[in-house]
């Protein structure tokens, strides 16, 4: 590659900013933009024209609507052909789950583009799927609540004679979980996530404790770069962190070191991890790219989307450690648009130059 | 030495160590993220954990530093202890 880091053209998805749920695009964006090496361009890339952070001139500059994943590899790379003709980049940060499937079956067709991403492959995102992770969990040797995979409802009123009690968390494959105590709710949770998200429904042991959070980046040699661990100090309906504060926790951080070890993790990752209350650390999910609280990293100085720009380009990478006891608390502010800038993204899936051309 | 001195103080004693304390109360763990903030009397007796988590040292400490009756000095210090042990280990 022949561009340095300070110029480099950076694309962006996942700029949904909904308050009670946002996509780390944004926070991603921003990491970079703050970083002081930067000069370059930050293209965001969304899938609906109400997504916010596709306006936000002050962090993006320029916008453009990709297909849904469910549209297939096809008509994604040909929007994506689309948008590198009027707008080159080098470097794409998937930041959404769903995306990336897509993006490993096309990596030829963007590396012969010109575009660099760092993501895993198929098989090492593929080990970390939920209905996976106690097979993850003992390969490397951390623990795991048991989980299942159903189909129907049925399962909530019949599931103690195979030895499952109440509570138990209810989860989507993709996004989405919930906690039953009772059949009637598992069955209603079912019905809520499976609507949304599809089949099947994964159902999870209930474990108490205290969630803990780290994120970092694999470089596929099974070492884990920067990372920064968080823990929730306040969460929205939807059990999304709204504030939390960074901590450093030795035993998360080996928790961390040991499953992106066992998988040779490429790219950003978030480790969720429940303690008990007799300090048991279990896993419970692994996010295949940066979490939404990632601005945190930058203010805490660990900017780890930058990190990851400089090691996808190969440069050398200073080892930071963040600061601990760093507190962030979420707030949503609104955006104004011009009726053109809407009308523009409606007809045409990007921001009209005029607004381009402005900022 | 009373209520102290059969006080069951398994406590994992480097927790004490790692707690940031600032001169205003304000307590933080660095590891599980949780902040508390304690009066000037608690202040007191955790920079005492911190140096000396020895319940012999502690009592010997609280009876140099507080006038009162003994009895209720180390019914407050066992309170607080449970205090620490139901939130902060």
């Amino acid at each position: 590659m022949d561009f340095s880091s300070s110029s480099v053209r950076i694309a962006i998805t996942g700029l949904n900013a909904k308050p009670d749920n946002p996509s780390s695009g944004l926070a991603v964006a921003r990491c970079i933009r703050e970083s002081l090496e930067f000069n370059g361009n930050i293209i965001g890339l969304s899938y609906d024209v109400m997504d916010s952070g596709l306006y936000l001139n002050e962090i993006i500059d320029s916008a453009y609507l990709l297909p849904y994943p469910s549209s297939g590899d096809q008509a994604l790379l040909e929007r994506l052909q689309e948008i590198y003709h009027k707008e080159p980049f080098d470097i794409l940060i998937p930041c959404l789950d769903a995306e990336l499937p897509n993006l490993i079956r096309l990596r030829k067709h963007l590396k012969q583009m010109g575009i660099a991403l760092l993501i895993p492959d198929a098989e090492q995102l593929n080990r970390r799927d939920k209905n996976r992770l106690p097979e993850l969990s003992r390969q490397a040797g951390v623990k795991s609540p048991e989980i299942t995979q159903i189909s129907h409802p049925g399962f909530f009123y019949t599931c103690h004679q195979k030895g499952w009690q109440y509570p138990l968390v209810v989860k989507g494959i993709y996004y989405d979980a919930g906690i039953a105590f009772n059949a009637d709710e598992g069955a209603a949770l079912f019905r809520k996530i499976s609507a949304e998200w599809g089949l099947p429904i994964l159902v999870q042991r209930y474990i108490g404790g205290e969630e803990f959070n780290l994120t970092g980046i694999g470089d596929g040699k099974g070492l884990l770069h920067g990372s920064v661990m968080m823990r929730k100090r306040a969460v929205t309906d939807k059990g999304k962190a709204w504030a939390g504060v960074t901590i450093h926790d030795e035993v998360l951080l080996n928790t961390a070191k040991q499953l992106v070890e066992e998988l040779r993790w490429v790219g950003p990752l978030e480790v969720e991890i429940l303690r008990t209350p007799q300090g048991i650390y279990n896993l419970i999910e692994i996010n295949p790219r940066f979490p939404a609280w990632i601005y945190l990293s930058a203010a805490a100085g660990c900017n780890l989307p930058w990190m990851l720009v400089k090691m996808i380009q190969k440069e050398v990478i200073e080892s930071q450690s963040p600061e601990i006891g760093k507190y962030y608390i979420r707030y949503s502010q609104d955006t104004v648009i011009d009726r053109s800038e809407y009308e523009s993204m409606t007809i045409w899936g990007q921001r009209n130059e005029k607004n381009i051309n402005e900022k | 030495m009373g209520q102290l001195s059969t006080y069951d103080f398994t406590f994992d004693t480097d927790v004490f160590k790692r707690l940031a304390l600032s001169d205003s109360g304000f307590v933080f763990d660095p590891v599980t993220g949780k902040s508390y903030t304690v009066n000037d009397t608690g202040f007191w007796l955790i920079k005492q954990l911190q140096k000396n988590s020895n319940l012999n040292a502690l009592h010997a400490q609280i009876m140099r530093e507080f006038d009162g009756e003994v009895q209720v000095i180390e019914r407050n210090v066992v309170e607080f202890l449970d205090q620490i042990r139901q939130y902060v280990l």
